[in-house]
């Protein structure tokens, strides 16, 4: 009995050794040549379509205004920050740190 | 023969695919054990050694590497198919109703005398790791020897041994609890 399993056993193991090699459909050349074509459509498709977003005349007025916008908020920021500084005057920076007291003395009475 | 130098851009590519076609199928077949998507993957196959042919540097001999990406692939296949499986087991658990019922596979190059037997071990195969499962049908399938099933699968002759005497043990394991 227990040889009897051992032998289906190793009938099972050696099943695959008289097989023969088994034939895909015909014609794969042909199927892989049109798998290459549409991979390389489809890549191109891609790359076409951007040129195409790219040279639309709404793309690229948006852009133009995305630039106008980008340095008009950059100019007044600039002119915003240069009024903040002419505001300030260097006399109050004077009084606000005490830089006029000469000596630790004048501390406590710094307007004598 | 196709030189093992030549760019893919002078070759003749047709001849590439009808000299390596057989041992693409029937590895991948072995590994899949489904008709259909073995045909998808033969082709798969090679669209990915067309564009990765200028690539190949030549460390292994062409069919070697041809088998590399054929095994890979239909590893990587197996393995998205499993991802799919545990999907569909959630699907049931919530009650959607999936009609797939796993089929045993029959290779059609098998032998009418043995179609039962070669059921049965194809149905432990499954259950084997992956490397093991590939270097036997490597050397069952295709008759490999071991040197070239350890190039194959980036392992010493000495691992790939290993590994085939490591897949019969297991084999005889489930096939030995089946019977």
């Amino acid at each position: 009995m227990m040889n009897h399993k051992k032998d289906k056993t190793e009938e099972i193991l050696n099943s695959l050794q008289q097989t023969k090699r088994a034939e895909p459909k015909p014609f794969l050349y042909t199927r892989v040549q049109a798998a290459i074509a549409a991979k390389n459509k489809e890549e191109q498709s891609i790359f076409s379509k951007l040129a195409l977003l790219l040279q639309r005349p709404v793309f690229a007025f948006s852009l133009i205004l995305l630039v106008l916008l980008v340095n008009a908020f950059c100019f007044f920021q600039s002119n915003l920050s240069s009024k903040y500084d002419t505001a300030i005057q260097p006399s109050t920076k004077v009084q606000e740190f005490a830089i006029n007291v000469n000596s630790l003395y004048d501390l406590d009475n710094p307007d004598q | 023969m196709i030189p093992e130098t030549q760019a893919a851009g002078d070759l003749n590519f047709a001849s590439v695919v009808q000299e390596y076609e057989e041992m693409v199928y029937n590895i991948v077949l072995g590994i899949v054990q489904q008709e259909e998507e073995a045909e998808d993957l033969l082709q798969e196959v090679f669209v990915t050694v067309y564009e990765e042919w200028e690539s190949f540097e030549g460390a292994s001999e062409r069919k070697t590497w041809i088998y590399k990406v054929a095994v890979n692939m239909a590893l990587d296949a197996l393995r998205k198919a499993k991802a799919a499986k545990r999907g569909g087991l959630l699907k049931r658990v919530f009650g959607v109703a999936d009609n797939e019922t796993p089929k045993s596979f029959n290779h059609p190059g098998v032998a009418l005398d043995q179609k039962e037997n070669a059921s049965l071990l194809f149905d432990a195969l499954g259950k084997l790791p992956e490397k093991q499962r590939v270097a036997f049908l490597l050397q069952q399938l295709e008759g490999q020897r071991v040197k070239e099933i350890g190039d194959i699968l980036e392992t010493s002759e000495s691992a790939a041994e290993s590994l085939l005497k490591r897949a019969r043990e297991n084999l005889r394991k489930i096939l030995g609890k089946q019977n």
